[in-house]
């Protein structure tokens, strides 16, 4: 591992390009509006001058659109892709799930002390991206500190990171007392909180880990006769609709929570203002200690419904006396 | 009129059937107001159809299938168990009673320990009440 120091980011981006490391990146830019950055694919490196690579992008998780560019096999040359820590996060998942083709990419990543108004940043306890091929650090230092193995044509320098830890450090703690606090009253408020939900499924689509190709709360399945929508409407007293919004959530929550990377773009997206995310880190959390599992780090950790130990979660089964 | 538990059974199609098959054999007689309902395996058992029950208003549900190491696909009740402590573990995460979920594996030859869980779980279910979902 080596450290460099550098002032300018972009000019460090500008440098990998020259130095041939990659040939293209993947780095948020304004959009053509002008009034919102989009993740940008970019080949001219004068484009770089345009971007705010560690800003957010509203609404997208930037893993998700990479496997879309990898769908049909891996890049032809080395790109750098500029993400998040939740982004790193998601795109190590979608590796074990099939869905990127890492040959030729290279991550580049910032720690990140999360953004305006995102209430899932002020409960993120992962800020810092340990499995980065580029690891940024800047959290209580001055400039950046770049942790990498690639060879770069910089001076060493591995400077003054002392102060790194203990900012991490608060840092963590005030996120930490502010997961706990948002997850009990999160828990205690399911119904409540989904009420005004009106099954758009726009959070499922932007969810960097709701990969499939055709969703089974979208699909003919749970469409029913006349016959028995009457017959579900005197059973339940009423049916509310649009139907089905428990069996959506809690439905998508067994299927992917386990993956679920904190990035909540889901409830970025969310028109009835539903903490979408927060629901998913409440589920998530406690899935990810039931079977000691981390999203998004090693590559060899695998994603526990695609393993089983023979001798395990017996408090599962109820014994026969 | 007395209240009567609407519960749903869940078997596999090999011993969790099985079971069923050889309770009849033997002349063995579980509650009426439990419906059985068969899946190939339960590694096929997505937690969907069982939260799907459950949200409309089935008062238990009960899962079956072969004993860890013998089921007929090899594997796949291995994978259930882990999906079921999902289910409940989220189920209890969000305040719902997760105990309205039990998964007890059946053998082929066992008659008995299906009808005896199937009484059981009724008897359960009854102390619970109504799933007022
Ligand atoms: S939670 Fe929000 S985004 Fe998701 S389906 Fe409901 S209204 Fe749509
Ligand atoms: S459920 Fe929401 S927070 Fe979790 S990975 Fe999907 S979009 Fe991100
Ligand atoms: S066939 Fe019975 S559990 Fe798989």
């Amino acid at each position: 591992m080596k450290y460099y120091k550098v002032e300018n980011v972009k000019d460090f981006l500008k440098n990998l390009m020259d130095e041939k490391i990659v040939e293209a990146l993947i780095l948020p830019l304004k959009s053509y509006t002008e009034e919102a950055y989009n993740p940008f694919l970019i080949k001219d490196k004068s484009l770089i001058d345009k971007s705010e690579p560690f800003t957010f992008c509203k609404g997208i998780n930037t893993a998700r659109e990479v496997s879309k560019l990898t769908f049909k096999g891996a890049l032809p040359f080395k790109t750098g892709i500029v993400l998040k820590p939740c982004e790193l996060r998601a795109f190590r998942e979608l590796i074990k799930l099939n869905q990127i083709n890492p040959e030729n990419l290279v991550t580049i990543c910032c720690d990140c002390n999360g953004f305006e108004d995102r209430e899932i940043c002020e409960m993120c306890v992962d800020f810092v991206p340990d499995y980065a091929d580029v690891k940024i650090l800047s959290l209580g230092l001055e400039g950046y500190y770049i942790e990498t193995d690639l060879e770069l044509q910089l001076e060493e320098n591995s400077g003054n990171l002392e102060n790194i830890e203990k900012e991490i450090l608060k840092i963590l703690d005030e996120k930490r007392k502010n997961r706990d606090k948002k997850l009990s009253e999160i828990k205690s408020n399911l119904k409540d909180l989904l009420k005004n939900c009106i099954s758009c499924h726009n959070c499922m689509r932007v969810c960097p880990i709701c990969f499939c190709q055709e969703c089974f709360f979208d699909s003919p399945a749970l469409k029913n006769d006349s016959v028995t929508y009457l017959m579900r409407a005197s059973r339940k007293n009423g049916l509310d609709f649009p139907e089905n919004k428990l069996l959506f959530h809690l439905g998508r929550m067994n299927h992917m929570s386990v993956s679920c990377v904190n990035c909540g773009v889901c409830e970025e997206v969310c028109p009835a203002q539903i903490p979408v995310s927060q629901i998913f880190v409440a589920a998530g959390d406690e899935l990810k200690k039931l079977f000691n599992y981390q999203p998004g780090k090693s590559l060899e950790d695998k994603i526990p419904f695609t393993c089983y130990q023979h001798d395990e979660l017996h408090d599962f089964e109820k014994e026969y006396k | 009129m007395t209240w009567e538990p609407k519960i749903v059974y869940i078997m596999c199609s090999w011993c969790g059937s099985g079971g069923a098959e050889s309770a009849s054999a033997y002349g063995l007689k579980y509650p009426e107001n439990i419906k059985p309902f068969r899946v190939w395996c339960t590694g096929g058992l997505d937690p969907a159809y069982i939260l799907r029950a459950f949200l409309e208003g089935a008062d238990g549900i009960l899962i079956s299938g072969c004993h860890p190491g013998d089921c007929h696909y090899d594997t796949g009740n291995y994978f259930a168990r882990r999906r079921l402590a999902a289910l409940k573990t989220i189920l209890k995460t969000f305040g719902f009673d997760e105990d309205r979920v039990w998964l007890r594996w059946v053998g082929h030859s066992e008659g008995k320990r299906l009808v005896d869980t199937a009484i059981e779980f009724n008897e359960h279910i009854k102390k619970l009440g109504p799933n007022k979902i």
